[in-house]
């Protein structure tokens, strides 16, 4: 286990700061966090007619109203902290890829919820807003990450048990 | 010790957060004054440009011996000692995040593991808010203030990373990791069962 956390920390480490490049940041953030937005927005004129999105932002068309998504609320370090999660722990290759591609998926479907609820908190009221905002939906977004990656573990074992039925 | 429900502690932790975290709203300047003047002691100890610190509420001010100068509206330049801001709750909320997970665990002295686990997690928040402070002198100041501190571009970079590391993943994940060394039942019994399952699977190849 010890080795796992050495190569946890290194991984999220060197994730991150490949994260910060400049190139990554324009090739790679800003369209994902663009679509995110465009995602959130898609989703809310389903119920809502008065949202649009461009770029980063999405809008109230009639009150003006708006939320930009930066770093930190696109979903990507979480990714990062799941994937070097999953990347670190001892399994076979298959279940990696399919643990960070569902994971990812699960991760951004709660970042998702997260957007979409802070814009009407914002659109409600602000303070109530910044405490979502600052505090709360980051403490849940940590435990979604933790969640799925118990889940994945969890699939990981219960995966190889009919081997296990073969050897006895 | 008791086998642990993935599905119940998965909902316990998720309702304790929403429960918890008003709750710490409410109590953070209790919560911000010994973190705040801790960081402001270890910077007071190693850095001679530190004067102190000043707590209002959950905001904690760094005043320092620093020159900086700023430009007025009305073309004039004003002179004065630099002290920079930070609000303890932007990276305090993360003990919320051990507070659900321990009590969802219900691990055996859950009780004494939560007050001990609440201490290192304070500990925690005083580096970070020493980074956030050594970030804001060392990179987002003036120029005429990196002339007066000479850090080498080797910390600046360091305390950069840290800085961004530090706000995006360590504070949420810090209190993750330490519930798992405080009561890591369900990641042993995981951990057990998935890395056994893989070593047999490899033998039977």
């Amino acid at each position: 286990m010890v080795r796992f956390f050495i190569l946890f920390l290194f991984l999220m480490a060197a994730l991150f700061r490949i994260d910060m490049l400049d190139s990554v940041q324009a090739n790679f953030i800003t369209p994902w966090t663009n679509l995110l937005a465009a995602m959130s927005a898609f989703i809310m004129t389903l119920f809502d007619s008065d949202v649009l999105s461009f770029g980063r932002v999405i809008q109230s068309k009639s009150t003006g109203f708006g939320v930009s998504i930066e770093a930190g609320c696109n979903g990507v370090e979480a990714a990062i902290v799941l994937v070097s999660g999953v990347l670190a722990f001892p399994a076979p290759w298959r279940m990696k890829v399919m643990g960070i591609f569902i994971g990812i998926v699960a991760v951004q479907t709660a970042n998702l919820l997260r957007v979409i609820s802070l814009y009407y908190l914002g659109k409600w009221d602000m303070q109530v807003f910044e405490f979502a905002h600052l505090y709360l939906w980051q403490a849940l977004i940590m435990l979604d990450v933790l969640i799925v990656w118990l889940l994945w573990m969890r699939a990981v074992s219960r995966r190889q048990q009919p081997i296990k039925l073969q050897a006895t | 010790m008791t086998p642990l429900r993935l599905s119940r502690f998965v909902g316990l932790s998720v309702l304790l957060l929403l429960v918890l975290m008003p709750a710490w709203y409410v109590m953070s300047a209790y919560l911000a004054k010994p973190v705040i003047e801790g960081a402001g002691w270890v910077l007071l100890s190693l850095f001679d440009w530190v004067k102190g610190v000043q707590i209002e509420g959950t905001v904690g001010t760094l005043h320092t011996y620093l020159k900086t100068s700023v430009s007025l509206p009305n073309s004039s330049i004003r002179v004065g000692q630099l002290a920079p801001k930070l609000d303890y709750r932007a990276s305090g909320y993360s003990i919320v995040i051990f507070w659900a997970l321990l009590i969802a665990s219900f691990p055996s002295r859950w009780w004494q593991k939560l007050l001990a686990g609440t201490a290192v997690m304070l500990a925690i928040q005083v580096s970070s808010l020493c980074v956030q402070w050594l970030h804001d002198v060392f990179n987002r100041a003036s120029q005429e203030v990196a002339l007066q501190v000479m850090p080498s571009k080797l910390a600046m970079d360091v305390v950069a990373f840290l800085f961004h590391f530090n706000i995006y993943i360590l504070t949420p994940l810090a209190p993750v990791l330490l519930w798992a060394v405080w009561d890591n039942r369900v990641l042993r019994r995981m951990w057990v069962e998935a890395t056994l399952a893989e070593a047999l699977g490899r033998e039977v190849r």
